[in-house]
């Protein structure tokens, strides 16, 4: 059983850490915007508070992609673990009879 | 370093979809929007509203009062000129009039001037026969005396009247010449 | 020649300010900072002490069972948590918050709230007329209120108390209201041009039409509380990470003053001055302006006469 929740564990970090290959995307548009913003400051300098405040607008919106992969990563670090550890406690509770087959099973077999 | 407690104390999970929870939050807004709605929203708009009125009434009582200004002073100008062609008017009569008056008055005079010439002039003619007559009535009492003294008789005034008149005609004609 | 004055109405600025109102201003203040306070309490007293740090959801402090036998459990319970409660504070800061700003207001002679409750309504009221353009006189206190709302609540854990916007169920309660007001606005142009709206490029890409008027309200909401509650996940874990760093550094100091964590002085200010302040704030203004955007484009054309 040990195993088990182990693998739980080990699955859900593994998870979470390909999730967050997903920050990619919003860091890379968002830096390319900035840089465009900050193209248009340098040939026009008067406009820079409005060019500032759509490019944090836009940054703000673009970043959902990321926000998504975020909170399936914080899903499974902290939430999935308890989920699933539960669900294994009730589950062997429910058929502690099969369990206790499995088990003696083992034993004899090694 | 993060012990993850199955927790004691009751926490909610970290992502934990609750339906009432969400009711209850889209009451909350309500809430506030009705709040919002009504206690900020309205008391400050009535404030901008009777701001703006003022401002209003301000601008056109000061619009009207400029207007009043405007035809209180055309008023004004018409009432000096009228007053001023009055006064010129009156004195062009009057100095019409006493020019006329002059006039009559130099003419009357005149005309009583030329009057009493000719009166003079008639009486002096009057004069002038009245005194010729006396002049030949006393020639002619002198000449019947010479003629009486001469002639040594009584003449009778008729006879030689006559005789009288001729010579005094002759006398009349020779000063006419 | 005649001169009119200025008829004095109740706002004139010429008359002091009257006791009335300098005593109900300073009650208002006090009633608005009243819910803060109570909360830092109930947050201080309420909290059971812990090992460690947990990241965790919102603390639940009752549970009410709402009489409804036959339903299955997650929907008959109500769990009264920390974010209803912090909610209800806020409401509670915003209503005294309107009073204390719209007392005793004047047309001349304006004091500072008068000049704030202003610039509040009258920016709000540019900001809606010039995205959604005219005809949308309704929207300015619901603006407003989902503004004030969302920044206030993300504020709310620069006292150190459990931001409401933190928990799904809060956002994801007004991104709901948000697509019905869509929904209904797009059923207003009349129930056979919504569904054909589904059907416009092709046909055959109707499911993912549906898919993507589905994802808007998910969308928002998850921007919104994926923010908030990154940037109050992250500051947990700074704070611990800063507890186990002091420890190692100052352990060796004697009683109790090795156990003060000096490095969470000041460093963690730092971090909520971008998360909280700046992220909270910026969150708000944007679900705003896409509620605002989505509503403004769902509307049927307003027929110009």
């Amino acid at each position: 059983m040990e195993l088990a929740i182990a693998l739980i564990f080990a699955a859900c970090a593994l998870g979470a850490g390909i999730a967050m290959i997903a920050g990619i995307g919003p860091a890379i548009g968002e830096g390319y915007a900035v840089g465009k913003s900050c193209e248009i400051i340098g040939r026009q300098p008067e406009c820079k508070g409005s060019v500032t405040t759509t490019m944090l607008m836009g940054c703000a919106v673009a970043e959902t992609t990321g926000l998504y992969a975020l909170v399936i990563a914080i899903l499974l670090i902290f939430v999935a673990p308890n989920l699933m550890g539960n669900k294994l406690v009730s589950l062997i509770r429910d058929n502690k009879d099969m369990v206790k087959e499995l088990a003696e099973a083992a034993a004899k077999k090694g | 370093m993060t012990h993850l407690l199955f927790a004691e104390g009751n926490f909610l999970e970290v992502i934990s979809v609750n339906f009432w929870q969400m009711i209850i939050s889209i009451l909350n807004l309500v809430i506030l929007y009705l709040i919002l709605k009504k206690f900020l929203f309205k008391p400050v708009k009535k404030t901008l509203a009777a701001r703006r009125a003022q401002v209003d009434e301000l601008y056109g009582s000061a619009e009207a009062a400029k207007a009043e200004a405007e035809t209180a002073r055309e008023e004004y100008t018409a009432k000096l000129d009228r007053a001023d062609e009055s006064a010129r008017k009156i004195v062009s009569d009057a100095t019409r009039r006493a020019n006329e008056r002059a006039d009559e008055i130099v003419g009357g005079a005149k005309e009583e001037a030329e009057r009493l010439r000719r009166r003079a002039d008639e009486e002096i003619a009057q004069e002038r026969k009245k005194a010729l007559n006396e002049v030949k009535n006393e020639i002619s009492d002198i000449s019947v005396e010479i003629a009486e003294k001469v002639v040594g008789r009584e003449i009778r005034e008729e006879d030689h009247r006559e005789m009288i008149d001729e010579f005094i005609r002759d006398l009349e004609d020779g000063s006419r010449v | 020649m005649r001169t009119t004055e200025p008829k004095k109405t109740e706002y004139s600025g010429d008359a002091p300010v009257s006791r009335r109102d300098r005593i109900l201003t300073r009650l208002w203040l006090v009633l608005m900072l009243l819910p803060l306070f109570a909360g830092m309490l109930l947050k201080l007293f309420l909290t059971p002490p812990s090992e460690g740090i947990t990241v965790t959801g919102a603390q639940i402090y009752f549970t009410v069972s709402l009489p409804f036998p036959n339903l299955p459990a997650p929907i008959r319970d109500l769990p009264i948590t920390e974010a209803q409660v912090n909610s209800v504070l806020v409401l509670l800061f915003l209503f005294f918050f309107c009073l204390f700003l719209t007392q005793g207001m004047r047309t001349r002679g304006k004091s500072a709230r008068q000049v704030l409750a202003e610039f509040i309504v009258e920016k709000v009221e540019g900001f809606v007329s010039g995205t959604m353009g005219a005809g949308y006189a309704g929207f300015p206190p619901f603006v407003c209120a989902i503004l004030m709302l969302s920044a206030f609540s993300s504020l709310m854990s620069l006292l150190g108390l459990y931001a409401p916007t933190s928990d799904i169920n809060v956002v994801g309660g007004w991104a709901i209201l948000v697509f019905f007001m869509i929904t209904h606005y797009k059923l207003k142009a009349g129930f056979g041009s919504y569904v054909k709206g589904f059907l416009e490029p092709i046909p055959v890409l109707a499911p993912f039409n549906v898919l993507s008027e589905f994802s808007t309200p998910i969308s928002m909401a998850f921007r919104h509380y994926g923010n908030v509650m990154s940037g109050g996940v992250i500051a947990t874990l700074v704070y611990a990470g800063l507890a186990a760093l002091s420890t190692a550094v100052f352990g060796w100091l004697p009683g109790f003053l090795g156990d003060i964590p000096f490095f969470q002085i000041g460093i963690p200010a730092v971090l909520s001055v971008y998360f909280d302040l700046f992220s909270g704030c910026l969150q708000a203004f944007i679900f705003a302006m896409l509620t605002m955007l989505y509503i403004s484009l769902a509307a049927p054309e307003k027929e110009t006469a």
